[in-house]
C-alpha cells in the first residue's frame, strides 16, 4: 500500500470515528466530507413519482446512516474506500425509498441470444439461450452479460476479472461461446427427443 | 408439484464497493452472489464504477445546517438545563424599542435588555451556568438587522460554541465558533426567531427573539 493511500485510510478512520462518536462538530466535518457523495448517490436514482424530490431522498439516505445507532457505518470493515461504501448504501436506500411509492414493474423474463451472437446460433437454439446461459458457471454468465449485453470494453472486462492480457479475454470469450453452443444443441436435442417420446406414448 | 421459490441473494454493500473499486477477483463472492451479479446487479455496479470516476462537489453549508438541525437538534440534548427567555424588539423605531423584556423561564439570574449609547442597538446579558451570554441586536439598513452572540466563561476566557438561529423550527443559519467568543447573524428580516447557544456539553441558552417592524 502506498504512503498516500495509508494516509487516506487513516483520515477515513478518523472521520468515521468522529461520526460514530456523535460529537456535533465531528459529525459536521463528516457531512462536509461525505455529504456530497450522498447527494450524488441520491441523484443517480431516476425518480418517476413527482411527489418525491431529491431532497426527500437525501434526507432519507442521511436518516438511514443514523438509524439503529449508525449500524450501517458500524458494519463497515474498511476493505474499500469509505466514500464508495457510503455511495452504495445511500443509493440503495434512495432506491428503496422511491420504490415504496412506486413499485417496480414486472421484470421482463425474456433473454434471447444477444444481437452479436444471433448469427452464430440457429433460430431454434436461440430460444434455448437463456437456459443454456444459466447452465454456465456464474463468472461465465457475468462475462457474457458484460461483453454482449452491456457492451463493456475489453479493458473494462480485463480489469474487472483481474486478468493480465487482452488475449485472455478473447480466448475466454471463444471458450464460453463454444460451451453455449454445445449446451443449446444438447438442449435442443433433449427437447426433440422428449417430444418424440411423448408422441410414441400417445 | 410445488415449485420452491428461488431465494434472492443480495450482494452486501461493502462487497459491491470492492467489486466497483478492485474487480471480481478481489471481492471474494460466493457462487450465489456471482449468480445474483449476473442476473441483475451488474447495472448497480456500473453506476457505482461511474461515480468513482467523477468528482464530487461538497455539500453547501445550508444543507449541512439543515441536517444538523433535523437530526441533531440542540434542544433535544439538554432542554432541562438550558435557560430560556423571550425578547421582542420594535425595529423601525429610533431609538429601537424593547416591546417585551427578557423573561426567565427557568430559575437563574434575570436578564434585562439594556441600551447603550447607540440608539439602534439593544443588548441582553444573561448568566447561564458558568457562562455569560451577551446578545446584541442591531438595526441595519433595508428592514434588516443583525444578531450577535458573545459568549465568555467566568474567567473571561474564549470558548468554543455553536449558535443556531431557527425560524418556524427550521434552521436559518448555524455558526460554529472555535476558541473565540463572537458569532454574528446578519441580514435578518423582521419575524420570530429562536436562537440557541450550545457548547460541547449541551445547550446552555435558548432565546425567542421577535423582531417587529
Amino acid at each position: 500500500m502506498s504512503e498516500d493511500s495509508k494516509k487516506e485510510k487513516e483520515r477515513e478512520k478518523e472521520l468515521l470515528k468522529g461520526f460514530l462518536s456523535g460529537i456535533e462538530p465531528k459529525v459536521r466535518i463528516f457531512f462536509q466530507e461525505y455529504g456530497g457523495i450522498i447527494q450524488k448517490a441520491v441523484s443517480s436514482v431516476g425518480i418517476k413519482d413527482r411527489s418525491i424530490t431529491n431532497n426527500d431522498l437525501f434526507m432519507a439516505a442521511v436518516e438511514n446512516l443514523l438509524k439503529d445507532d449508525k449500524k450501517s457505518l458500524r458494519q463497515f470493515k474498511g476493505k474499500c474506500k469509505l466514500s464508495t461504501y457510503i455511495y452504495t448504501i445511500s443509493r440503495r436506500c434512495a432506491i428503496e425509498h422511491a420504490q415504496q411509492r412506486v413499485p417496480p414493474g414486472p421484470d421482463p423474463d425474456t433473454l434471447c441470444a444477444p444481437d452479436a451472437l444471433v448469427n452464430q446460433f440457429g433460430v431454434k437454439e436461440n430460444k434455448m439461450f437463456k437456459i443454456a446461459l444459466q447452465k454456465c458457471k456464474p463468472w461465465e454468465q457475468i462475462f457474457i452479460r458484460m461483453m454482449f449485453y452491456d457492451e463493456c470494453s475489453t479493458m473494462e472486462i480485463l480489469d474487472f476479472f483481474g486478468w493480465k492480457s487482452e488475449n485472455t479475454v478473447y480466448s475466454q470469450k471463444n471458450k464460453i461461446i463454444k460451451k453455449l453452443k454445445t449446451y443449446t444443441k444438447r438442449l435442443q436435442y433433449l427437447q426433440v427427443s422428449e417430444t418424440c417420446h411423448k408422441e410414441k406414448r400417445n | 408439484m410445488s415449485q420452491r421459490k428461488k431465494k434472492l441473494t443480495v450482494i452486501s454493500a461493502e462487497k459491491m464497493a470492492i467489486l466497483a473499486e478492485k474487480g471480481l477477483h478481489k471481492a471474494r463472492l460466493t457462487k450465489a452472489e456471482k449468480v445474483a451479479l449476473a442476473e441483475g446487479a451488474l447495472d448497480e455496479l456500473y453506476v457505482i464504477k461511474e461515480s468513482i470516476k467523477t468528482p464530487t462537489s461538497p455539500l453547501d453549508r445550508q444543507t449541512i445546517d439543515n441536517i444538523m438541525a433535523t437530526f441533531f437538534p440542540p434542544i433535544g440534548k439538554s432542554t432541562n438545563n438550558a435557560f430560556m427567555m423571550d425578547i421582542s424588539v420594535k425595529m423601525n423605531q429610533t431609538p429601537m424599542k424593547v416591546v417585551k423584556n427578557a423573561i426567565d423561564w427557568m430559575s437563574g439570574s434575570p436578564a434585562f435588555a439594556q441600551r447603550g449609547e447607540d440608539p439602534d442597538k439593544i443588548s441582553v446579558y444573561k448568566e447561564a451556568g458558568k457562562f455569560t451570554v451577551h446578545i446584541e441586536i442591531c438595526k441595519s439598513c433595508d428592514r434588516r438587522s443583525s444578531i450577535s452572540v458573545i459568549l465568555t466563561d467566568k474567567a473571561k476566557r474564549k470558548t468554543s460554541f455553536e449558535a443556531t438561529l431557527f425560524q418556524n423550527g427550521m434552521c436559518v443559519e448555524s455558526i460554529h465558533v472555535t476558541k473565540n467568543s463572537f458569532a454574528s447573524f446578519s441580514g435578518i428580516l423582521p419575524g420570530a426567531y429562536s436562537l440557541r447557544v450550545s457548547t460541547k456539553k449541551g445547550e446552555i441558552l435558548s432565546v425567542n427573539i421577535g423582531l417587529e417592524e
